[in-house]
């Protein structure tokens, strides 16, 4: 079933599975502020660097997942979202779809992925996004990055890049969006990276392919937010989805919760 | 029977106000954010400040335990649900956290660097699964101020026993009285059934004397500024259920100032 009245979203909440997230800090600060605790301690508890090479299609049931239960039957939605942090900035939770680990920074030469595809909701990939994120600092040095993927229509060969962001000396936890090629809206999966420049050592990153579920604003540091499911849009999350949090302008610690309910 | 209609939403409005009254301060903010403040042992009139849990392997405390945000018992098959959640006495923007306090204990020695056993009762509501329960390190007589850094044996979700937390730290200054501090869990794990031991990797200084206390979080409050009231409606706090024997408590996030804390709840029953 689907929550389609204002009765079955009572039911839904009064029902709901609230869900803690606590993540303590990391290194993460600056631009790109991008932050992933994907890997950080905290409840969940930390999760494993991803397989190498074609990675994997991470799910609810690998460690580090937020602890979100699969509906017994009809559709699960995000119906709370609230928390704070030590920072200035916005708490965003994504279903993460594909990672792959084993990338070094220190070659300049092309790297194959050939990733996992995604399948959550779909394969298509409308509507995923597409990172780098760190799992062993990089070393001292800047460069820009290609990436080649296939994109939501099932196009290969698709060139995605940093844009004008700066890919330099990036800690453990970074995760940096890439740019796709104009006219894409997705990304299906990842054939091979190239960087432009070597680094100073080889560190360890890889891609990720994520979906955006939503946003909680942290706007005044140390405030909590809550956003109600009117301003969720009462987003769906697929089945099996691997939720984890990503924030924006440093790796603060937070506190927060979730709310699923079931229609 | 349960809430899950409007109609029915409507008529367990306005269901009952519990005013939330504090008659003395928290301590200042613990410096180790994510950490909290426990507002268990606070004096005040409702609820009256709660006790120091008993030592060694705790209790299970309910809604009858002193301390406890007043409840009643709701009629045959029926449930308490939250339904608006107001606060505000901080001098500084911040929020509250009302939990389900579902184990706690104390008598734990902040100088001693052997484990310490605890053997903790375990978790019984909404079931004795602890799945999404949280366990904190709650301060109860001020510790040392040198750092250190501690580790948790405990049983998490899963039924598992003797995962072990990562290390986090423990100790400065700010670790004072009512200071919560969050247990990092082991890769993979969700949640926490009940706790073993605890060890400290150095001395604090002093032993102070602090214990565990897991807890399950129900709502949120956020406080916007300056002694603001932060309000929360059934839609953004989710009309979360209320087990029945809940010992709810409330703690802060950030919280500070010059005024006892304030608030009310109100809860409705259908």
């Amino acid at each position: 079933m689907t929550i389609n009245t204002m009765d079955q979203l009572v039911a839904g909440l009064s029902a709901g599975q609230q869900i803690p997230i606590v993540k303590y800090g990391s290194a993460v600060s600056g631009t790109p502020g991008w932050a992933s605790y994907w890997i950080i301690n905290g409840q969940p508890g930390a999760a494993a660097t991803p397989p190498t090479g074609s990675g994997a299609v991470p799910t609810n049931a690998t460690s580090g997942a937020i602890s979100f239960v699969n509906p017994s039957t009809g559709v699960a939605y995000l119906a709370g979202f609230r928390g704070q942090t030590g920072g200035t900035t916005c708490i965003i939770l994504y279903d993460r779809l594909v990672h792959t680990s084993g990338l070094v920074g220190n070659i300049n030469t092309l790297q194959t992925i050939n990733s996992a595809s995604v399948n959550r909701p779909d394969s298509t990939g409308i509507g995923a996004e597409l990172f780098i994120e760190m799992y062993a600092a990089s070393g001292s040095g800047a460069t820009n990055v290609t990436i080649s993927y296939t994109n939501q229509a099932g196009t290969t060969g698709q060139v995605a890049t940093n844009g004008s962001q700066t890919i330099a000396s990036l800690p453990i936890g970074q995760i940096v969006p890439m740019q796709l090629a104009s006219g894409d809206t997705g990304i299906r999966s990842v054939q091979s990276i190239t960087l432009s420049t070597a680094l100073a050592s080889a560190g360890n990153f890889g891609i990720t392919i994520a979906r955006k579920i939503a946003v909680l604003p942290s706007s005044v540091q140390n405030t909590a937010s809550s956003v109600d499911p009117f301003g969720l849009g009462l987003a769906t999350i697929p089945n099996n989805a691997c939720l984890f949090p990503i924030t924006f302008g440093g790796a603060q610690a937070l506190f927060g919760m979730i709310q699923v309910a079931q229609g | 029977m349960t809430i899950t209609t409007i109609a029915a939403l409507q008529s367990a409005l306005p269901g009952r106000l519990s005013v939330y009254n504090k008659s003395s301060l928290p301590v200042g903010n613990p410096n180790t954010y994510p950490g909290l403040v426990s507002f268990w042992t606070i004096n005040g009139t409702s609820p009256t400040n709660g006790a120091t849990p008993p030592s060694g392997v705790g209790e299970a405390p309910t809604n009858a335990t002193t301390g406890a945000i007043q409840l009643w018992t709701p009629g045959s098959g029926n449930t308490i649900y939250l339904a608006r959640f107001r606060f505000w006495g901080s001098t500084q923007n911040s929020g509250v956290i009302l939990f389900d306090r579902l184990v706690h204990t104390s008598g734990l020695n902040a100088t001693l660097t052997t484990p310490q056993t605890v053997n903790s009762v375990t978790v019984t509501r909404p079931d004795g699964t602890g799945t999404n329960a949280m366990a904190f390190i709650e301060n109860y007589v001020q510790i040392g101020t040198t750092n250190t850094t501690m580790t948790v044996s405990y049983t998490n979700q899963s039924g598992t026993a003797g995962q072990v937390s990562p290390a986090f730290t423990y100790g400065l200054a700010n670790f004072q009285v009512g200071h919560m501090v969050p247990i990092p869990l082991a890769a993979g794990d969700t949640g926490v059934r009940s706790v073993q031991s605890v060890t400290l990797a150095g001395t604090t200084g002093s032993a102070g004397n602090f214990g565990i206390t897991i807890a399950r979080m129900v709502a949120w409050c956020p406080i916007p500024g300056n002694t603001m009231m932060g309000p929360q409606d059934h839609f953004e706090i989710g009309l979360p259920a209320i087990q029945t024997g809940a010992c709810l408590f409330i703690a802060g996030a950030q919280y500070a100032g010059n005024n006892p804390p304030k608030g009310e709840l109100t809860f409705i029953e259908g």
